[in-house]
């Protein structure tokens, strides 16, 4: 999409003369010779302009004439020869300004003192800045009840509200969600949703970033802190593998709220509900020591004595019963620094590793001379999303990226078994069982037959003509298929496939060392190979498929140690506990699902005070190893392994990403997978991939307890041979347990299958279906 | 010694402690005249009328912290202080308080004075400018710049006034026609007080008194703007303590020089000898009083200049005349 | 020459007038009603704190010196008039300049200066004043004088700047700027 330079036109700002290329809006034109125009409902990312708040009036003069009334400058664009006045330069133009902000402060309550957006706000910098001196009103101004609970995470002040609808066109063009709307008209309309029902939605918080008054504010942050008592620290989210970046407001000493830092090729400013509101609190329930058990308990242990122990124990069983008789088995969560060093150890005591629930899924690398990257989905004509998990479950922003591209003319297709948020806004659906994203992925590349009643069809055929096809698998299947499908459509030439990675860092991981799948592990502890086991900040029992032979197993080990910030279940029989820092208190970098490594900056001190690359380079010390206790150091160290290597410093800022080159061979042919097994009679398949609102961060912030509320969906013949309807209380049971919630009724789910949020371990199989 | 030697002794106890008495309440005393000369009150929280203050100043000075400076030689440096006040004391042992005294309800007696000796005036002259061997010692041994000038400035003050001092006190000696304070009173009896006939003289006296006892105006040595503290900058506690206590005790000891050369010391009707000498030399410090709260400081160039320009000749001056007429008078008698 | 001995009659003639020293603390004296001393938080007639917790005077506080974190008012037992209270408030006794910026920054009058300035502690810990402290009645230990006398009141300052008019109409090169 190259700017055509060839004929660009004249414009006059007050006086100052730019050559522009035509149809740009004024307001955009004018800060390029340094004119700021104020704006409230201006906002690029939201779409084309609306021209909704009218504070950007200017006078305008096309041709010579002078048009007659003023124009907003968001939605005027630049012709030739147009001469434009702003305030600065024009009586008409500076009344307009005035007159307008008048009347935006008319109704506008006197809350600054009491507003948190006070400090931080446009429509108070806009005013000192551009607007009367004085107001003019001296009737009682219109109340609503206020502030009202949009959602738990999200309030609402009818008062302040300037009606410049970013928030609706948020909910309706970016979100596509239609959870905002503007109810009534005229002077009495206000932003709410259908029937005062709670916004749910997993991008619901950006509202209260675009919101220019405070209207629309944060609950968790609410009355928390002023802007002048803040500071903010530029980091990146550990949520999942896209890496968006932000800030994180820290006051004393504690992180208040996370709000965007808008890298434009990954996030674009965008942050999904569980990156902005979901932590790791209260510290109360936080490991601050290491704890050793002995024959009465776990005790709490000087961390010296812990990292010794540890690496004695490793040493032991290594030496005593040979290589691979210990794994290092993480939850690819950790930074590239940790993952070194715990490569390192594991290299030096012959230990197995993994980084991912199953091998084949987790090599990444494979599909490195296919990757696209997340802008990649701004210059499609193709997405094509296979698998049952939704884009948003896997990876936040990435689902509004498509819906972007999807708005600006590319076709989305989509593969599943049907009741995802995605597919209401899809090109193409096509109905797939659920759980054969697998055998539609070889089918597509030729190696095997599509599964029965699937038509792929029209989606080989439109696979075939695309010039920029991105490929998104969202179920965890065998990588070495979807190179095989990336290299028959040739996408390391067009497009390319977009990995979906399922911990945040699992790529760094893996490039750090840190490769193999827990199935692997998991058959070495059940025969006994492996007698001991490091859990690093993972419990398998609680986020792996196969939970109860985990559990099982563990049990068997001699040795077990854990690196976990939580006590959970993993801790409870293991043998050595090591406290580990989260999200705001890591340093070093991530490598996000495109291979873009970003930096992370601590923001806190975690209750240990100590940061976890020291207590690795510790028991490296132990066994010999030399790791560095500080991430700059080991940086260096992994940074001359790349193929571009960027210096620790140029991770400042927006990180950038270095391309590179794209060679395949053709990959070695892969066996078609089987089809999964057909469920029992009177049985359903269970639909239930890892929803975004999972994990022991979400489960702990209570301003996200609505986003986890279970809900069951089935198909709508199912559910009237059940004799059920909608809201209807029902109880899935399965392997993993019973997840009980109101019906949700899919014209698109497939027949047969049932689809839960369930936020346990993955389970798979098959499913009874009661009403309760 | 002219009541034996356990009585000498006696006397000489009394009088050092008299004379630290006397010292500190004087302390007071400036404070307070100061304080009335400023139109404000002086010190008159520490005791009844503040009377304490001495007692309050001297705890303080005990409590601080005695340090030796990296840059300064020890045994010079501890010595000084002693030099100073040894010397200011002893300066005062000749003062006369009277002639013979009678311990009341016995027959023991015993004169008012330490001893009769012939040289006493150039005893306490000789004494008064080896107290300032202690400013000269401690200036320079202190290892600072600032105590070094100090030191440098007291000795060319020294220098500069010693020599009107000393041709003013000899246009006494020649009225007198003796070194011995006693003879030197018993010349002045019957109102002859030598104030009269030596005005001039008396008044070289004066300024070159205040010059030698490093009172304002005339103590640039220690002044703050210009030296820090001259050369007692790097003492502190006791040691300062007992540099100032020699300069008081210079001053006090000058003033009773003034009482005796010009005022006739303890005679006088009526009151007894020892408080007419109190009286006399309270007059003088009085005055010492009156010029610190007056005038300010002298330039040193101008200092220098005044002892040197206008004094010495004013003094050889009245040396002459002085001579003259009484060598004329004795000739003519 | 002769200055310098009536300078002498000068420092004589004040030995013997009174001296004017005023003896503190037996003597106080009153200062001015607009003296800008300890702080005091105030409440409204109803019983409710003024304060809201906006934290505007912690930013105008030259020193930094003013903590302000905010909360929300209870359902029961409501704290301030508005829609946050501050649930703790302290000044760094200390660290202050007694400046009065705080006093003019506060839009609902809920901190001002009082004429209170014998605050001495043993501890610099008792100098961090908490909310309730300044909630507190201070103890009036130090006389001001008259109000009537020293601070004019709002319709006098505006008579005499009334009069600003009537001077630049018929001088207007001598009206200053």
């Amino acid at each position: 999409m190259a700017a055509t330079e060839t004929n660009l036109v004249t414009v006059t700002f007050d006086g100052r003369e730019l050559q522009v290329a035509p149809g740009t809006p004024l307001v955009v034109a004018a800060a390029e010779v340094g004119i700021e125009i104020p704006v409230f409902c201006y906002e690029p990312r939201l779409g084309p302009p609306i021209g909704a708040c009218r504070m950007c009036l200017v006078e305008v003069e096309i041709g010579g004439r002078a048009m007659p009334k003023l124009q907003a400058a968001c939605t005027m664009t630049t012709q030739d020869g147009m001469v434009v006045r702003t305030a600065a330069t024009s009586a008409p133009a500076k009344e307009g300004q005035d007159a307008v902000l008048e009347f935006l402060l008319l109704n506008h309550p006197l809350d600054c003192p009491v507003c948190d957006k006070g400090g931080e706000c446009p429509l108070q910098d806009l005013t000192f800045r551009y607007g009367p001196g004085t107001s003019r009103m001296t009737i009682p101004k219109r109340t609503y009840e206020k502030p009202l609970p949009i959602s738990p995470s999200v309030l609402i002040d009818r008062e302040r509200c300037i009606l410049c609808y970013r928030c609706t066109r948020f909910s309706s063009d970016v979100a596509e969600d239609g959870e905002l709307v503007a109810r009534e008209r005229g002077a009495r309309s206000v932003i709410a949703t259908f029937e005062e029902r709670p916004y749910v939605g997993a991008f619901s918080g950006n509202v209260t970033e675009l919101c220019p008054v405070g209207a629309l504010l944060p609950t968790p942050y609410r009355f928390k802190a002023r802007p002048w008592e803040i500071v903010n620290v530029p980091t990146v989210c550990t949520g999942c593998a896209v890496g968006c970046n932000t800030w994180v407001t820290l006051r004393e000493g504690k992180a208040e709220r996370v709000i965007s830092r808008n890298h434009p090729e990954v996030d674009e400013g965008w942050l999904c509900d569980r990156g902005r509101f979901a932590r790791h609190e209260p510290l109360v329930e936080r490991l601050a020591e290491p704890l050793i058990r002995d024959s009465s308990g776990l005790h709490p242990a000087t961390w010296e004595e812990a990292t010794r122990s540890t690496a004695q124990r490793l040493r032991h069983v290594s030496a005593l019963k040979g290589a691979g008789a210990v794994a290092i088995v993480t939850g690819g969560n950790l930074t590239n620094e940790e993952a070194y060093g715990w490569a390192a150890i594991a290299r030096s005591v012959g230990a197995r590793t993994a980084s991912g629930p199953v091998a084949a899924a987790g090599e990444w690398e494979r599909l490195d001379p296919y990757a696209a990257r997340i802008d990649d989905l701004d210059r499609s004509d193709l997405i094509v999303v296979i698998g049952d998990a939704d884009v948003a479950d896997r990876a936040g922003v990435v689902d509004l990226r498509i819906r972007k591209a999807r708005r600006a003319g590319a076709h989305l297709a989509i593969v599943s078994a049907g009741g995802t948020i995605l597919e209401r806004d899809a090109g193409s659906f096509v109905a797939a069982p659920a759980g054969s994203a697998a055998a539609i992925v070889a089918a597509l590349a030729g190696a095997g037959a599509a599964p029965a009643g699937v038509d792929l069809a029209d989606l080989g055929a439109r696979l075939a003509v695309a010039s920029h096809p991105v490929l998104v698998v969202t179920d965890p299947i065998a990588i070495a298929l979807i190179e095989q499908l990336a290299h028959t459509l040739r996408l390391h030439e067009r497009g390319g496939v977009l990995p979906m990675p399922r911990g945040a860092n699992e790529r760094g991981a893996r490039l750090a060392g840190l490769s193999g799948g827990g199935d692997a592990v998991l058959a070495g502890l059940e025969s006994g190979e492996i007698r001991a086991v490091v859990l690093v900040g993972l419990d398998p029992t609680a986020e792996w498929p196969e939970a109860e032979r985990w559990h099982m197993a563990l049990a068997q080990a001699d040795h077990v140690v854990t690196v976990s910030a939580f006590v959970n279940s993993a801790v409870s029989w293991s043998h050595i506990v090591l406290p580990q820092t989260v999200d705001h208190e890591r340093e070093g970098t991530v490598t996000n699902l495109e291979g873009r490594i970003q930096r992370l900056r601590p923001v806190t001190k975690g209750p240990s005070g100590r940061s976890d690359l020291v207590a690795i380079a510790a028991i490296a010390e132990v066994l010999g190893v030399p790791v560095a206790p500080t991430p700059a150091k080991v940086y260096a160290t992994l940074a001359a392994d790349l193929t571009v290597p960027l210096s620790w410093s140029q991770l400042n800022g927006r990180a950038p990403l270095p391309s590179r080159g794209r060679e395949a061979r053709a990959p070695k042919k892969v066996a078609a997978p089987k089809a999964p097994p057909a469920p029992a009679a009177g049985r359903f398949v269970l639909v239930a991939p890892r929803p975004l609102f999972a994990g022991p961060a979400v489960e702990r912030t209570a301003a996200l307890a609505h986003q986890r509320a279970p809900w069951v969906m089935l198909n709508h013949a199912d559910a009237d041979a059940l004799g059920v309807a909608e809201h209807d209380v029902i109880s899935v049971t399965h392997a993993g347990g019973t997840h009980t919630g109101p019906l949700r009724i899919s014209r698109r789910l497939v027949a047969g299958a049932v689809r839960i949020n369930w936020a346990g371990a993955p389970a798979t199989g098959d499913a009874t279906v009661v009403r309760s | 010694m002219v009541d034996g030697f356990i009585v000498t002794v006696i006397k000489g106890f009394a009088l050092v402690n008299l004379l630290m008495g006397f010292f500190a309440f004087m302390t007071w005393v400036e404070r307070r005249l100061i304080g009335r000369f400023q139109q404000r009150l002086g010190p008159n929280r520490v005791g009844p009328a503040g009377l304490l203050q001495p007692i309050a100043d001297l705890g303080k000075l005990l409590r601080k912290q005695s340090m030796i400076p990296t840059g300064a030689r020890p045994r010079l440096y501890l010595l000084a202080p002693f030099v100073s006040l040894t010397c200011a004391i002893g300066a005062f042992g000749f003062m006369p308080f009277g002639g013979l005294a009678t311990i009341p309800g016995t027959s023991l007696t015993f004169h008012l004075y330490m001893a009769d000796s012939n040289v006493a005036l150039l005893f306490v002259a000789a004494l008064g400018s080896l107290g300032f061997y202690g400013l000269l010692i401690g200036g320079w041994a202190s290892g600072s710049k600032y105590a070094m000038l100090g030191g440098m400035r007291a000795i060319a003050q020294l220098v500069s006034y010693e020599v009107a001092f000393t041709l003013a006190v000899i246009g006494v000696l020649i009225h007198a026609r003796s070194l011995s304070f006693i003879d030197i009173v018993h010349a002045q009896s019957g109102w002859y007080w030598y104030i009269l006939p030596q005005f001039l003289g008396f008044l070289v006296f004066m300024v070159a008194a205040v010059a030698e006892s490093n009172r304002p105006p005339f103590d640039l040595t220690e002044a703050d703007g210009e030296v820090v503290a001259g050369y007692h900058t790097e003492y502190g506690g006791m040691r300062f303590a007992m540099f100032a206590n020699a300069e008081f005790i210079n001053a006090i000891t000058l003033s009773a020089l003034a009482a005796v050369l010009f005022l006739a010391g303890p005679e006088g009707p009526l009151l007894p000898g020892p408080l007419w000498m109190l009286i006399k030399t309270g007059l003088f410090l009085f005055i010492f009083i009156w010029l610190r709260a007056t005038t300010p400081r002298v330039r040193f160039d101008q200092l220098m200049s005044l002892g040197w320009k206008l004094l010495l000749p004013v003094a050889t001056l009245n040396l002459l005349v002085t001579a003259f007429f009484v060598v004329y008078g004795s000739s003519h008698a | 020459m002769l200055d310098q001995v009536k300078g002498f009659s000068v420092t004589l003639r004040h030995l013997f007038r009174k001296p004017v020293t005023q003896e503190y603390p037996e003597y106080r004296r009153p200062v001015y009603p607009r003296f800008r001393g300890r702080h005091q938080l105030h409440r409204h007639e109803n019983g409710l704190e003024k304060c809201v917790g906006c934290s505007l005077c912690a930013a105008a506080c030259p020193a930094d010196c003013i903590r302000v974190v905010p909360a929300e008012n209870p359902v029961e037992g409501r704290v301030s008039a508005g829609e946050r209270y501050a649930r703790i408030y302290e000044i760094n006794m200390a660290r202050c300049i007694f400046c009065g910026y705080c006093e003019l920054a506060c839009p609902f009058d809920a901190i001002t200066l009082g004429n209170d300035f014998e605050l001495s502690e043993i501890s610099r810990d008792a100098l961090v004043y908490t909310k309730d402290m300044l909630l507190a009645k201070p103890e009036r230990r130090t006389p001001s004088k008259s109000v009537e006398l020293y601070d004019v009141p709002v319709q006098e300052m505006e008579r005499v700047l009334g009069m600003y008019d009537v001077i630049t109409a018929t001088n207007p090169e001598g009206a200053p700027e």
